[in-house]
């Protein structure tokens, strides 16, 4: 028919374009090679010494999207860093409040190559990274320095490399915690320092509380989709084929119909709403309803990045929550507490999670060398600490932990948000480096589909069935047009 | 040169201006617009392909445009009936000799200055289900499907209640002041008067005004981005919406089939906008 | 007469108070916000919501000010609007008085091509003028934020119609005076014509200050925002401080507020133009 015929003649057009557009798109470093393919490709190389002969200093800008506390952090950072030398000059922009909102200013600025030095993404951007030909392994600049990436967190580092490269030049690890009110369990006769270690038990601990009185709706929820890639990688379970997104084969479809993990998991949901103990909040970019029903105390029990520590702690007093014993010194009257992720079948099962931060290759050389010496810093155990002590990001530098202020704030002096860092620590420890969380191009339109499926069984009507059945159907969409769209 | 000729390049020269700025940002982008709907891009946006008119009849007759259409054509429903009545409610009352009554027409009028941004956010607060003011209001709760809309649709209507105010009373107060004497001469109570003669007489006014709300509604963006970013479940996910967050390369030529339809849909009103203005023309004589 | 005395003034306390309530139930959600503002977000929630201030923080306004950058931003959005409304007003003069007083070929056709352009909003043809702009290098810059807005065929059509109310009188003795059209325009046209530019003119500010969606695609940098766009990223950059965004809002919404005090005839005169008939 004429669109296989126009197709067939317009193919060919398109390879030699593409070929063409390989050849003079953007700056030199544009060959990285795509995941999946020989490992054996030569990495491109990474201009370190480009900075040595700059006569005037080079701008360095980092496309962003932290806010509050971590976003001062930064900006802390920054300024220190651009006060340290003359060669680089680090400028901020923020690019919104989502990641989602990142994503898109990314791919939108993809084609003319207009990008920045830097970019700042969550931890699922890696495949696309990797395939979108304009990022520069952070593999061949590490190597270049000749750094011993072993100093690196290993789970952090197998989550972050795909077929031997590393991509990020550096990240901030994340990951997820319990909180909860401690006058509402002793309210509700319950043991304020045994939090809940299952979602079968949550589900007691938060009747238990609706029972008292004490809350209508106990467990505050954020409906967005990397909790639930928490649970189901935590549970060993994987969310799409070729081995989680890792194989070496094209990932094509979900495994998310007929997922035992995922369907008790929404069957979980599906309980906890019809119960009445869910206060679930939707995942409107850049807002916070979920640490203002816990501020409120309008719910006793939240389970949240890890990352939202010192925020949480900023926002409920402007002071910090001292007194580890349990009668803290805040304003807000809220005695919280902080308890290890409940997975589905035990505690402690998560998967990797935070930011990564990515160098492009579309700008001068020199540029590309000023951000890598910005990377440096970041690399360096005093900023790794700073920027938990902070931004409540844990270090991917596994030294930056044995640091004596480190040490001390995970002890919990100076705020108890350190305690609950040590916490989330720990469980980054606990991953398996085997199965550190799915790899997927299109993860975002995999998120949205999980979002969705998740808002509609907690704010519509559907079943854990049909909403999983939704998902399923999105994602391969998702999964089809990615791997099409590579012509 | 013959004066005619002259004229003739002098009009065509001081619509110059004029002519380039639509010829650059209003006729070539449609252009630009239909030839996106026929093709397809790669991930990257370094290539494309033709796919031909079939991309037009999947995207028109798809789940996208159908939802985004629906959910639009509902925000118009919720915001326009509501709004010309609440605007004809408060201009009735502030038509009267009081003194004073400058202050209230002032505090009427005054939600024309509140943008879309700032009524956002400020609704934001108040129907925020966990802190907001209006909160457990379930009718229009931001965080469920079937109400999320009218929590959206709030914002708008109290945003847009000074524009309507001050429109209708302006029409209110082109009535001539014999009708009134003559109406209550005959008897007529206030409400009778109200819908009997009143309204009637300034339905032009009325007209126009569902027209401008109507377009008002159609290109609701910022209120559904601000307060609950299509949320939850996509279930406000208006047309505009949709057109705002398809400019990645893959999206791209759906995107522009997606805004034509919504083109379609404002010719569509617009030509209904002439016909009634046509009429209103021989209304006059 | 002085029995209807009582009577009225009944009546007119009883439209007092329904005025009144009204007036409540329209200022309402900008008393909150207020209210929210000015309030201690801890505290506030502390005490139930309550519809008085809480450990009222004076200083949210000037923080909410230098943290946002609203200074820079209204400067953006003022010289935005400023090339805006200047444009639109020399595009629309001119063009009007082409279609008005010219005799030109395809004066019908032409109109209709600028009538035309009122069923294409910025909102349909987004995707491809943000391509444009990119290709222009214009994102993040006035010229982008600018340019769509320059023209307007809803001003030609308004400065039309009030020209040609202008009585022939008028013309006909500018002709015999030996008024070039310069001198016309300056010295009859725009005089006799001033309320509807006037108000044509402040109908023009409030869109282009109050732009929401044209300035979010085309601006990725901070210092570009517009002062709209600004309270957005204000809101979510400080939302665990939730009265700095709200206080923005206020700051936003109150030069146009101030306008609508100064300006209320005129403004009301353009918002009504094309709706009310006389």
């Amino acid at each position: 028919m004429r669109t296989t015929r126009t197709l067939g003649r317009s193919s060919a057009i398109v390879a030699a374009l593409a070929l063409l557009a390989a050849a003079c798109g953007g700056g030199d470093d544009d060959t990285s090679a795509p995941a999946g393919s020989d490992p054996e490709v030569e990495l491109p190389t990474c201009p370190v010494d480009a900075l040595d002969d700059v006569t005037e200093p080079v701008e360095v800008v980092v496309w962003h999207t932290q806010t509050a506390r971590p976003l001062d952090t930064l900006v802390a950072l920054v300024d220190e860093y651009n006060a340290s030398q003359d060669k680089v000059r680090v400028r901020l922009e923020s690019q919104g409040a989502s990641y989602d909102e990142i994503q898109r200013k990314f791919n939108e600025a993809l084609p003319s190559r207009q990008l920045p030095a830097v970019v700042v993404v969550d931890d699922t951007f890696t495949q696309s990274m990797a395939d979108s030909g304009v990022v520069l392994p952070a593999q061949s600049c590490f190597e270049a320095d000749g750094y011993d990436l072993d100093q690196l967190v290993d789970t952090a580092r197998s989550y972050y490399t795909i077929d031997g490269v590393l991509w990020p030049a550096t990240a901030g690890l994340g990951n997820v915690l319990l909180y909860y009110n401690r006058d509402h369990y002793r309210a509700a006769g319950l043991d304020p320092d045994d939090p809940p270690e299952t979602l079968a038990e949550l589900q007691e601990h938060a009747q238990a509380i609706k029972d008292a009185g004490v809350a209508a709706t106990p467990f505050a929820h954020e409906v967005s989709s990397w909790k639930v890639e928490f649970w189901l990688t935590g549970a060993g379970s994987s969310v799409v084929d070729n081995d989680n997104g890792r194989g070496p084969d094209e990932t094509t479809a979900a495994t998310l119909e007929g997922n035992e993990e995922a369907l008790e998991l929404f069957a979980w949901f599906q309980g906890m709403q019809d119960a009445g103990l869910l206060n679930a909040v939707p995942a409107t970019p850049g807002q916070i309803d979920q640490y203002l029903a816990i501020a409120s105390q309008a719910s006793s029990i939240l389970i949240d990045s890890s990352s939202a520590a010192t925020s949480i702690e900023a926002f409920l007093g402007g002071q910090d929550l001292t007194g580890v014993e349990g009668t803290p010194d805040d304003t807000s009257g809220l005695d919280l507490g902080v308890g290890t992720f409940p997975g589905l079948s035990g505690p402690g099962q998560t998967q990797m999670g935070g930011d990564a931060w990515y160098v492009m290759s579309t700008t001068p050389e020199a540029v590309q060398a000023g951000a890598w010496d910005f990377m440096r810093f970041m690399n360096s155990a005093e900023a790794q600490a700073e920027n938990l002590l902070g931004g409540s990001y844990m270090p991917w530098l596994a030294a930056a932990n044995e640091d004596p202020e480190v040490a001390a704030y995970y002890a919990g002096d100076g705020g108890i948000a350190g305690a609950w860092l040590k916490l989330a620590n720990d469980l980054v420890g606990g991953i398996d480096p085997d199965f550190p969380g799915p790899l997927i191009g299109p993860y975002d339109e995999f998120r949205d589909a999980i979002e969705e499926a998740l808002d509609r069984l907690v704010f519509g009507d559907a079943t854990p069935e049909e909403a999983l059945a939704g998902a399923q159907q999105a994602v391969d969409a998702a999964l089809e047009r990615y791997n099409e769209g590579n012509f | 040169m013959r004066r005619r000729t002259r004229e003739a390049l002098l009009g065509w020269a001081l619509l110059v201006p004029s002519a380039a700025v639509f010829g650059a940002f209003v006729f070539y982008p449609l252009y630009r617009l239909i030839d996106l709907g026929l093709h397809e891009k790669n991930r990257f946006g370094t290539a494309e392909r033709y796919v031909g008119l079939s991309q037009y009849a999947d995207v028109l007759s798809g789940d996208e445009f159908r939802s985004g259409l629906s959910v639009t054509i509902r925000f118009v429903l919720l915001t326009v009936p509501i709004g010309i009545v609440l605007g004809v409610g408060l201009a009735v009352a502030a038509n009267r000799r009081l003194p004073g009554i400058k202050v209230f027409q002032t505090i009427f009028s005054s939600t024309v200055a509140s943008s879309v941004a700032v009524a956002s956010v400020i609704f934001l607060v108040l129907v925020n289900p966990q802190i907001g003011f209006f909160g457990d209001v379930r009718y229009l709760s931001l965080a469920h499907t079937d109400s999320a809309l009218r929590g959206i649709a709030l914002s708008a209507v109290w945003a847009n209640l000074g524009l309507t105010f001050i429109i209708v009373l302006a029409a209110l107060q082109a009535v001539p002041e014999e009708i009134d004497e003559a109406a209550a001469l005959d008897g007529y109570g206030p409400l009778r008067k109200l819908f009997r003669i009143t309204l009637p007489l300034i339905s032009p006014t009325l007209l126009f005004l569902v027209v401008v709300l109507v377009i008002f509604g159609f290109q609701a963006f910022g209120q559904v981005e601000i307060l609950t970013g299509g949320g939850p479940a996509r279930s406000t996910e208006t047309l505009v919406y949709k057109i705002f967050n398809s400019q990645q390369p893959l999206d791209q030529g759906e995107g522009a089939v997606m805004a034509i339809g919504l083109f379609g849909l404002t010719f569509v009103v617009s030509l209904l906008q002439i016909g009634l203005l046509e009429r209103r023309v021989h209304y006059g004589s | 007469m002085a029995a209807d005395a009582p009577r009225s003034r009944w009546r007119q306390a009883a439209w007092y108070l329904v005025l009144t309530a009204l007036s409540v139930v329209v200022l309402f959600p900008i008393y909150m916000t207020l209210v929210r503002a000015l309030s201690t977000p801890a505290s506030y929630f502390r005490e139930g919501q309550p519809l008085l201030p809480v450990d009222i923080q004076w200083d949210v306004f000037g923080r909410a000010f230098s943290e946002g950058d609203l200074g820079t931003k209204a400067v953006t959005s003022g010289v935005v609007t400023a090339l805006i409304v200047g444009a639109q007003l020399l595009t629309s003069i001119i063009a009007a008085y082409a279609f008005a007083f010219l005799e030109f070929p395809g004066r019908r056709v032409l109109f209709g091509a600028f009538m035309a352009t009122l069923m294409l909003p910025i909102e349909v043809t987004l995707i491809a003028n943000v391509q444009t702009m990119r290709e222009l290098g214009w994102l993040n810059s006035y010229q982008g934020l600018a340019g769509p807005f320059l023209a307007t065929a809803f001003g030609t059509f308004l400065l039309r119609q009030g020209f040609l109310g202008i009585p022939r009188d008028l013309r006909d003795a500018a002709t015999l005076d030996g008024f070039g059209h310069l001198a016309f325009i300056r010295r009859v046209a725009l005089p006799v014509t001033r309320p509807v530019v006037a108000a044509f003119a402040v109908v023009s500010f409030l869109s282009a200050w109050n732009q929401y969606t044209w300035p979010r695609a085309v601006v990725s940098e901070g210092r570009w925002e517009t002062i709209q766009i600004g309270l957005r990223s204000l809101s979510a950059a400080t939302v665990d401080q939730g009265n700095v965004g709200l206080a923005a809002a206020l700051l936003a919404a109150l030069p146009v507020f101030a306008l609508l005090i100064f300006l209320q005839r005129h403004l009301i005169r353009g918002l009504t133009a094309g709706a009310v008939k006389g």
